[in-house]
């Protein structure tokens, strides 16, 4: 039975031995490799002292960990409220937009940021929110205020990171919303004209109904790039505000690169997954994306 | 046949596996992201000039920061001679992963010359177990307060001596349009983050990082009380617009730009930069008034004064190092008058030209350069630079000499210092009253076990 399968079959399984070898090479290698790396205290040259889960309990103990770890729940909870929300409501704006060449500029402009770096976006918004001469600030002088230094302040880092955030990825996650909205059958809104339904009415009947499988995939998405955040904490942190918005991320990074104590960074690596795929498991069984998909 | 084939096969084998060791260890791989040419090409010019003078192949590698020497060593690379910082250092002594070079400097006769290297400043590098591991790459200065002495004649104001001198003066660099432009656009003072703001705070006698007393007991002085009225003042600063407000998110190159370009009277920066300040504004305008000037920071109630002095940036030999002797030469080199022009002016016919009657010149590059590839000053009192010091720094080093003092780092510092500097900068931005600030970080650094008292 076996030999006759591997005879039907043998080409496709050849097919994949490429693949699986990529695989065993860049994935499973590296992660066995880091689990051997997570129980030693490695030298720097090369070789290392066997201790156990020791790196795990100093990690778990070490209240920068559990602090990241707050930092990166605000942070992303933040993120992905906004990273869902308001592309939701972008998307609705310029499927709903009368001509066509406007929608298509509006589009592009919403979605260029996306392209930029984080370095750039870092770059541009240190002169905008800046409190000596920039744009926000000279508004706030305008009105009779005191400037504020946005990036600097421990009450105002948080919700910048994330109005930023949202500013650069609203565009590419309101085309997901516009593609699945361009392909809803159009049939349905010509019944619903027939039967006198106003645009409100359509909009809050019809296509916020329709796109919610469109929500959970863009919800799954923000969700796991929000827990990964690293780029925009990296360039926004300052003196002032490192310990306000570090994430796990970070963490790992200064473990391993600062501090050079490359077993607790590999070890709090592991937790980092580990914290990541509850928290997937946890919104997948607990928004059935998979299930919504298929229907 | 067929055997004198086999035997000459052999030989042939037996020969390579000979030469082979024996050319690669001719070869000296070094690595440094300070020192050498600036860009790839000078990179390379800067290998070849080093090879002709010890005398082997020289692969310079000049990667962008630690990271890269980091994730190299991790992944096997082996190297003769690396650049490092003395954190770095220390966590390689712990691991066991540098030559001890205590009887190599002891036996040189360039590197045991107290005209050379003073013997004093060898104690810098000995670790406890009495050995060295490493050599001095340069001579390091420190940072201070580097003023506008032209702003301060054209305003009537003397060198600022005590707190309130320093208060006056920077208010009136702020309030008094010093660069007679007529708009309300500069401020008094300026820094990168908290660096370095040792200067004033060292008039209330109190030091960065860590101290240890003799019972081994370590504290953050600047989580003491005695640190409240620093904050105090700096926060006075910063609520009347003398501070520049930008001061948490500037990079030293943003904060050098600022006094650069007539927008700051004053910012803490190395004292070599007293001259590069001044030679950048020549550059640009031979008749320029622009004159920057290293001042002593305010003098304490005790007369105190503390400046901070650089950490020592070294070469080490790594334990696997293919060839520890090479790099034992290049050492030597490094610190004679040859490798000292190497190290300052940069590379003979690229970086400078020399003349039929021995006389230097620079090139446009050398002049970009300013007289920096690694090594813009050096121990040797024997090499005197051929330009001369740049203006203003003579007098600079002299009172770093007479003022600062290196810094107590702990391996704990990495992790108490975020703690420091958001508490530090919540009282001098006013966020939290300093006592609180001060209260707040004292009690975070105590339940983390990052101070003992």
């Amino acid at each position: 039975m076996g030999k006759l399968r591997f005879r039907k079959y043998g080409q496709l399984y050849l097919m994949a031995v490429p693949t699986i070898i990529y695989f065993l090479v860049f994935s499973v290698y590296p992660i066995i490799q880091g689990l051997y790396t997570s129980t030693q205290k490695p030298r720097l040259l090369g070789g290392g002292v066997y201790v156990g889960l020791a790196n795990y309990r100093e990690v778990l103990k070490d209240r920068t960990f559990w602090q990241a770890l707050n930092n990166t729940l605000i942070l992303s909870g933040g993120m992905i409220a906004l990273g869902v929300v308001i592309p939701f409501i972008v998307a609705i704006a310029l499927h709903e937009l009368p001509f066509p060449p406007l929608r298509k500029l509006t589009q592009t402009v919403i979605y260029t940021p996306h392209l930029f770096s984080w370095v750039v976006v870092a770059g541009i918004w240190i002169q905008v929110l800046s409190p000596d001469r920039g744009l926000v600030n000279e508004l706030v002088k305008l009105f009779g205020g005191k400037p504020i230094h946005f990036l600097a302040d421990t009450r105002w880092i948080r919700p910048m990171i994330i109005l930023l955030n949202s500013w650069k990825s609203t565009g590419y996650n309101a085309v997901i919303y516009y593609a699945a909205l361009s392909s809803l059958d159009p049939q349905i809104y010509e019944a619903a004209t027939v039967d006198g339904a106003t645009r409100w009415q359509k909009i809050t009947k019809l296509t916020i109904p329709l796109l919610m499988p469109t929500v959970g995939v863009v919800f799954m998405l923000s969700a796991v790039g929000a827990l990964r955040i690293f780029d925009q904490v990296f360039v926004l942190r300052n003196v002032a505000t490192t310990r306000t918005i570090n994430v796990l991320m970070t963490y790992v990074y200064d473990l391993g690169m600062v501090q050079f104590r490359l077993g607790h960074a590999t070890a709090a690596s592991f937790l980092v997954a580990a914290v990541g795929i509850l928290t997937i498991g946890f919104l997948r069984r607990s928004m059935r994306v998979d299930q919504t998909d298929m229907a | 046949m067929r055997n004198r084939m086999i035997l000459l096969l052999c030989l042939v084998l037996a020969t390579a596996l000979v030469v082979t060791p024996i050319a690669s260890a001719a070869k000296l791989r070094i690595v440094s992201s300070i020192s050498g040419g600036k860009d790839p090409e000078e990179v390379e010019l800067f290998a070849k000039e080093v090879s002709e003078h010890i005398g082997m192949e020289v692969e310079w590698i000049r990667p962008s920061g630690d990271d890269w020497l980091q994730t190299a060593l991790r992944a096997g690379e082996r190297f003769d001679l690396i650049y490092l910082n003395t954190p770095f250092m220390d966590v390689l002594v712990a691991e066991g992963a540098l030559m001890p070079l205590t009887d190599f400097i002891k036996n040189s006769p360039i590197l045991s010359d107290p005209d050379v290297i003073p013997p004093e400043e060898w104690e810098m590098l000995r670790y406890p177990d009495g050995e060295i591991y490493s050599v001095f790459n340069k001579y390091e200065g420190g940072t201070m307060p580097v003023i506008r002495a032209d702003w301060l004649e054209k305003l009537g104001l003397d060198i600022p001596e005590t707190l309130d001198d320093f208060y006056n003066v920077l208010k009136a660099f702020k309030e008094q349009d010093p660069d007679g432009n007529g708009i309300d656009d500069t401020y008094g003072l300026t820094t990168a983050g908290l660096y370095d703001i040792q200067p004033f705070m060292g008039a209330f006698g109190v030091k960065q990082r860590y101290v240890i007393d003799e019972q081994g007991r370590r504290t953050i002085p600047y989580a003491s009380d005695a640190a409240i009225p620093g904050y105090e003042w700096l926060n006075k600063l910063y609520e009347e617009g003398i501070l520049d407000p930008n001061f948490v998110t500037n990079s030293t190159a943003d904060m050098r730009n600022l006094f650069l370009s007539d927008r700051v009277g004053m910012n803490t920066y190395w004292d070599m930069w007293v001259g590069l300040y001044n030679s950048t504004r020549l550059n640009e305008d031979p008749n320029t008034e622009f004159r920057a000037m290293g001042i002593a920071g305010p003098v304490g109630p005790n007369g105190e004064r503390i400046l901070r002095r650089g950490d020592p940036s070294i070469w080490a030999i790594p334990i696997n190092a293919q060839n520890p002797e090479g790099a034992k030469k290049f050492l030597e080199f490094w610190h004679t008058e040859a490798g000292i022009r190497m190290g300052s002016l940069g590379v003979k016919g690229h970086d400078y030209i020399e003349h039929p009657d021995g006389t230097l010149e620079l090139t446009e590059i050398g002049k970009l350069h300013n007289m920096d590839h690694g090594v813009p000053r050096w121990y040797n009192k024997n090499v005197v630079n051929p330009f001369g010091s740049l203006p203003g720094v003579k007098e600079a080093e002299e009172i770093i000499n007479q003022y600062a003092t290196l810094e107590i780092s702990t391996a704990d510092w990495p992790r108490a210092e975020p703690i420091v500097n958001e508490y530090a900068f919540k009282a001098i931005t006013g966020q939290m009253p300093a006592a609180e600030a001060v209260r707040e970080m004292r009690k975070l650094l105590l339940e983390q076990g990052l101070i003992d008292y």
